[in-house]
């Protein structure tokens, strides 16, 4: 319970609507210098995603207080934090891999692409949520099943990730449709709608804290670390 | 207090049903009263059915086929005398029932030629004078300045809906198509009607099938192979849009179809048509010789799709299209008639199908080098009075066939409504005088052969009325007086007076035909639209109060109801006298199940506003408990739901609905295995651990695998459309194709009756699982019998399916039909059999302690359950006999589902359900079942249209053709994962409820405390309340509805849709029916439930 408590809502907001204006600029320079989706869809994916990933852990290192069991205390270290983000980032590829097969993405003919949607994916939503929950099933199901949030951090997190996912969810509903657009096609839709909600996310996340109120007395706090 | 209140309510009732001893003993729960559902659901299938009867009365527009057809030896003037008519046999070389005119003719009709297409017009006074689209069809103004005796311009009407393929109906057969046209296949195209192709080219009494051989191949006829020319009437060449020849398969003496299917392909037709006809004109001898060449091109239409009109394509397709008629005209001879026509007009954004002025205004322009067809001063009776541009006539798209048969030489079509263009016949003669002969023999023909299709018609439906058909006899017969008072010394006022009175006949046909036949009644569309919104509306505000106030009995209000529709019937009436005045039937339908449907709302708010002390605060609950988690659970199946019924607005999305069936069915299933794992590591679940929890995640595992594989096996094959122009080879591959996948599936029998194997393993295994408990030898004795007759059956189906490529062949109806025979009469044994039997007694002493009264209430519920399951089976028997072998793992991968999901609901309540606030995740059970219900569906390879359904199920154990009962067949086999999904309904409800493993587990292990004695009086009490079950299945209604609401919205909104009719009328159908069947079954289910309830 020490220099946590300095870190103003309003420092945290900026800092959301910083790393989501970052988030935006990369696809957009990548358009801009012709590489755009529709062409190099998996060169793209996989840029992306690291990039994606990579912002997720510097915004960590700068911001993030952590909790987890292994360290009480203080915040979690470096490096632990980058463990979990490329534990996060290679256990949510494969399970949104796996998810995109049983929702029936195109098993024989594309396996790449969809393994890299699944790269995607995960960097939007496993690797933040793995460096603020670490490997502890527990915390897992405490931030998604249970209404009360310890931190700010935490509530955030699941507006990105559920927003990412609904976007993900989304962008399928154009690949049926009959226009023979470029980007109708597994799983390019998709792509552009996730990025799309996860900067939805971030901005939300950005106005979120604004309005969040501290007035309760641990806010900024996880309880974990009491 | 609550309690009480309860018991109140039925002090006086004591059930009938149960014998005395049992009411002393259970008096406490035999009380508790409960909600009908029988009731509240036939009083809903009443309204609903009202409402699609409404929507479908608007819509659906039928019109018989008749099969006669037109002979040349049978002039309809005779018709009614017709035995000395047969003096006349042989076909006479100038003509049939009248001298011929013309010898040749060349037909061209350009899809989507709108009128001021092809009409000059002025760039400063034409209201929205566009350089795209006019004055680029230069040649038919020049010819009609310059040649204007030899030219004629109408404006030609279509009728609506405005669609190219309704449109050849039109324009071929003469009368007005509607979409079903009762009679007709609904497994191919092929006009079965009469129809000017047919009188073109075959002589009297020949079919297609002497045509096959000679249009097997152009190529053999370019080559010089033609044989037996005299089938022929004429010979007919065909060149363009393939719809053609899959509408008139082996009519045509050679053809040349080209793929119409790809909007965005402008020039493959129309550069096949502009390379094939030439050649063809000029130099017969290439070809054989050919008397009728008809091509229509698609390009203009295909600009409009694809660009709209406004374009520089659109340009550069008209600049194209005058080059190539013109070259056309240049080569034509004295005796050809040319035909320049569209058929039917384009909006302005380039689309067509519905009945505004633009769409249905396309041009007619004909033409012929010899004879003059457009005499200077034509008596001016022929132009319509009050035509808009005064110079150019209206000219309605059906009078086409009657004018070319009679000028060809040909019988005018039986069905023909159409009557003949005056100038043709007036103008092809010499003197005045003959040319009122002439006409007055034409039209007095035409006149004839409209009365006797009417006639005809009349006899087989009764649309008509029989006063309007008294009205057009008497009007035909003075007209008929007049006509024979004509002589040589007539004056032209007479045969005006007589050609008017025909015309009158004429006109006054079409319009009754076309009041039946060719308009959308739209206020009857919105009627039942409104009714069927109303009804579902007052669903859920019934399912919204259930869920607030789940222990208030809801008693169905049969007399409030009965009141209500009888005074929405009087209001009915005085709405008719006032408001809408034609519209009896559906003002009085709709007033009273409005009137009706609020009585029961006043009760559902009122009766649960009474007991307000039952309210729990849901919202408090969901406030305190939730996660992000269990609001993305409960709100997502709501979201899946709706997003599924807006996507019936496009019809890509009906095309792949599969698709996103199972895209909705895998959230929804992800969402509840991810919620199983957040309870697991609750910690709070107390399921005793064994191999079976882990099976409802297997089960779904397998079943999604299947299910993507079926996913992937239909996308593989592509969809072949007729592309190449060898019909008959296609037809032949597809036979062979088609044997060759019999054999295969034959080969694969073994394999097939594997799954027999396995559907007796899991029947027995769900047995099992029901886990009966101190159950006495007669118990058992059911359970054997079910076990046996099951087992018998499914051993005949192996034999039936494995000797039936032995079968087949085989001539013996007893030999064929013996094993179906045989099956059908176990399963109705089986049925009947099930409600024979008598329950025991429970608790026949009256000291039975509390614990063991709680295990009574379950086993009393396990009963039921069982009852119920047992006829659910022999049910799903039946339906895998009906279902082709080829289907059987479609059909176990269905009971696996049904299976599955019961087990992972009863999962998910049972280590969640402690709580009240559950209640918005048991609400997702039904909508989750609808989804799997589609999904099932398309799994057995079934789609909403009608070429897929399998027709052959309809003779199984039967030879004979039979409406109903193959009907009947044809119905289990199309729906068949309808009917078990909704005959499952109940089962899965009970057991996810009541069955759950829990108190299964509880039962076993007789570790009752006076507080799970207390939760299962609660449990019973819930049971015998019914309004659990009520919630379920108004759900699962619910959803089917909703569905329905949404296609008949998108079917009223998209009328004008190109799509129309090859997709959303198709998918309406399937849904209505569907909706209706479901219902039906859930009746029935629900009146066997009702019956072993009672018991």
């Amino acid at each position: 319970m020490n220099n946590n408590n300095k870190i103003s809502k309003y420092k945290i907001s900026t800092s959301y609507l910083v790393l989501s204006i970052l988030f935006i600029i990369f696809p957009m320079g990548l358009k801009s210098i012709g590489i755009t989706i529709e062409n190099y869809t998996v060169t793209v994916e996989i840029l992306l995603s690291l990039y994606i990933a990579s912002l997720h852990l510097l915004f960590s290192l700068y911001l993030y207080p952590s909790y987890s069991q292994s360290t009480t205390l203080s915040q979690t270290p470096t490096s632990l934090k980058i463990q979990r983000a490329l534990f996060g980032f290679v256990i949510g590829t494969l399970i949104f891999y796996f998810i995109s097969i049983l929702y029936g993405a195109p098993f024989f003919t594309s396996i790449f692409r969809t393994l890299c949607f699944g790269l995607l994916i995960s960097s939007m939503t496993a690797v933040p949520s793995a460096i603020i929950l670490g490997s502890n099933p527990q915390n897992w199901k405490d931030l998604y099943f249970y209404p009360s949030h310890n931190s700010i951090f935490d509530t955030c997190c699941t507006i990105v990730v559920l927003c990412s996912l609904f976007g993900a969810w989304i962008g399928a509903f154009a690949i049926p449709l009959d226009w023979d657009r470029p980007w109708q096609v597994w799983p390019i839709s998709c792509v552009y709608s996730s990025l799309l909600g996860h900067f939805v996310g971030l901005i939300s996340s950005t106005v979120y804290c604004l309005l969040y109120s501290d007035n309760s007395t641990n806010s900024l706090v996880s309880k974990h670390n009491k | 207090m609550k309690r009480n209140k309860i018991y109140n309510i039925d002090e006086n009732n004591i059930n009938s049903n149960s014998n005395g001893r049992t009411v002393k003993n259970d008096i406490q729960n035999q009380k508790i009263k409960s909600t009908d559902i029988l009731q509240f659901l036939i009083y809903f299938f009443i309204v609903i059915s009202l409402g699609c009867y409404l929507f479908f009365n608007g819509f659906l527009l039928m019109r018989f086929e008749l099969p006669q057809r037109s002979k040349c030896n049978e002039s309809p003037l005779n018709y009614q005398n017709h035995q000395d008519q047969n003096k006349s046999f042989i076909e006479r070389p100038e003509g049939c029932w009248i001298d011929a005119s013309f010898k040749k003719s060349v037909i061209v009709i350009i899809d989507a030629l709108r009128f001021d297409f092809v009409h000059k017009q002025n760039p400063k006074e034409t209201k929205g004078y566009s350089a795209y689209i006019h004055n680029h069809l230069t040649f038919v103004d020049r010819l009609l300045q310059e040649d204007s005796e030899h030219s004629l311009l109408f404006r030609f009407i279509a009728d609506s809906p405005t669609v190219t393929m309704q449109r050849i109906k039109g324009i071929t057969t003469g009368s007005l198509p509607t979409f079903i046209d009762v009679g007709s296949n609904f497994g191919g195209d092929a006009i079965v009607e009469d129809s000017l192709i047919h009188q073109l080219s075959f002589t009297d009494g020949s079919t297609e099938a002497d045509h096959i051989h000679q249009s097997v191949n152009t190529l053999d006829q370019r080559l010089g192979f033609v044989s037996n020319e005299t089938m022929f009437r004429k010979k007919v060449i065909f060149i363009g849009d393939d719809t053609w020849v899959s509408l008139f398969p082996n009519h045509f003496y050679s053809q040349y179809p080209f793929p119409s299917f790809n909007v965005k392909d402008i020039h493959t037709v129309d550069n096949g048509v502009i390379e094939n006809i030439l050649p063809i004109i000029t130099k017969p001898e290439s070809s054989g010789n050919w008397d009728v060449i008809i091509s229509h091109m698609l390009g203009v239409d295909h600009v409009g799709h694809t660009y709209g009109p406004y374009h520089p394509e659109m340009i550069k397709k008209l600049d194209q299209m005058n080059t190539f008629l013109q070259n056309i005209i240049d080569n034509l001879d004295n005796d050809t008639l040319f035909i320049l026509m569209g058929d039917h007009g384009m909006t302005s954004d380039g689309n067509h199908g519905g009945a505004s002025n633009e769409e249905t205004e396309s041009a007619i322009f004909l033409y012929s080098k010899g004879k003059s067809i457009n005499r200077r001063n034509l008596p001016t009776i022929f132009q319509t009075p009050g035509s808009p541009n005064g110079s150019v006539k209206n000219v309605s798209q059906i009078d086409l066939v009657s004018t070319l048969s009679l000028l060809l030489g040909v019988p005018i079509p039986f069905g023909n409504l159409g009557s003949i263009i005056p100038e043709l016949f007036y103008s092809t003669q010499d003197t005045s005088v003959q040319g009122w002969t002439r006409l007055m023999q034409s039209i007095r023909i035409n006149t004839w052969q409209i009365k006797r299709y009417l006639d005809s018609y009349s006899k087989v439906s009764k649309e008509l009325g029989s006063s309007s058909l008294k009205y057009f006899n008497d009007l035909l017969d003075r007209v008929e007086k007049d006509y024979s008072s004509l002589g040589s010394l007539s004056t032209e006022s007479d045969y005006i007076r007589v050609y008017q009175g025909y015309l009158k006949y004429h006109q006054e046909v079409v319009e009754l035909c076309r009041k039946i036949w060719a308009t959308f009644d739209t206020v009857t569309m919105k009627f039942g639209m409104a009714l069927l919104i109303s009804c579902a509306l007052v669903i859920v505000v019934f399912i919204v109060q259930l869920v607030r106030y789940q222990k208030t009995l809801f008693k169905f209000p049969l007399n409030s109801v009965i009141i209500s529709s009888i005074l929405g019937v009087a209001v009915g009436f005085l709405l008719n006298l006032f408001v809408f005045p034609e519209l009896l039937l559906n003002s009085v339908i709709v007033s009273s199940s409005v009137a009706s449907l609020l009585a029961i709302l006043y009760r559902v708010v009122r009766n649960s506003g009474k007991n307000n002390n039952n309210n729990i605060n849901h919202i408090e609950i969901i406030r305190k408990q939730w996660g992000v988690f269990q609001y993305v659970l409960s709100l997502l199946p709501i979201v899946c739901m709706v997003i599924h019924g807006v996507s019936f607005h496009s019809n890509s999305f009906i095309e792949s609905q599969r698709s996103v069936v199972y895209y909705f069915t895998i959230t929804i299933e992800l969402l509840l295995i991810v919620y199983l794992l957040k309870l697991k590591f609750n910690g709070s679940h107390f399921l005793p651990k064994t191999w079976r929890s882990w099976k409802s995640y297997i089960a779904i595992i397998i079943f999604s695998l299947f299910q993507i594989k079926k996913l992937l096996n239909t996308s593989s094959t592509p969809n072949t459309t007729n592309t190449v122009d060898d019909q008959p080879e296609i037809e032949k591959q597809q036979q062979t194709s088609q044997q060759e996948m019999f054999a295969e599936a034959l080969e694969n029998l073994p394999f097939y009756l594997f799954y027999l194997v396995l559907v007796f393993f899991n029947l027995s295994l769900l047995i099992k699982n029901i886990g009966f408990k101190n159950q006495g030898l007669e118990f058992g004795l059911l359970v054997t019998r079910l076990k046996v007759i099951c087992g018998f059956i499914l051993t005949l189906l192996s034999v039936y399916w494995l000797s039936l490529p032995r079968l087949i062949h085989h001539t013996s109806w007893i030999i064929k039909g013996i094993l179906p025979w045989l099956m059908y009469i176990n399963v109705i044994f089986g049925s009947v059999a099930t409600f024979f039997g008598k329950h025991r007694d429970n608790g026949d002493d009256g000291n039975v302690n509390e614990s063991d009264q709680s295990s009574n209430y379950i086993e009393k519920i396990k009963y039921t359950f069982f009852k119920v399951s047992e006829v659910f089976m022999y049910q799903y028997l039946l339906i895998m006999l009906v279902s082709n072998h080829s289907h059987a793992e479609s059909v176990f991968y269905l009971f696996l589902a049904i299976q599955s999901q019961t087990v992972l609901f009863s999962r998910v309540s049972t280590t969640g359900g402690q709580s009240d606030s559950n209640y918005l995740i048991t609400l997702m059970y039904p909508i989750l079942w609808g989804f799997l219900t589609i999904l099932n569906f398309f799994s057995t390879d079934h789609d909403y249209s009608f070429n897929k359904i399998q027709f052959e199920s309809a003779f199984v154990g039967f030879e004979s053709h039979s409406i109903i009962r193959g009907g009947i067949l044809v119905l289990y086999n199309t729906f068949s994962s309808q009917i078990l999904f909704s005959l499952s309904l109940p089962l899965m409800l009970i057991y996810t409820r009541y069955l759950n493993p829990t108190i299964h587990h509880h039962t076993l292990t007789s570790d009752i405390t006076s507080s799970t004695t207390s939760s299962f009086v609660k449990l019973w009490k819930s049971w015998r309340l019914n309004n659990e079950l009520l919630i379920g299945y108004l759900s699962y209604l619910l959803f089917f509805l909703f569905n329905t609401i949404m296609v008949c919205f998108s079917v009223y909104n998209l009328r004008r849709h190109l799509m129309v009719w090859r997709v959303f009328a198709p998918k309406y159908i399937f849904e209505t029916v569907q909706l209706l069947l479901i219902m039906l079954f859930l009746i029935l289910s629900l009146c066997i439930l009702k019956y072993f309830k009672l018991k």
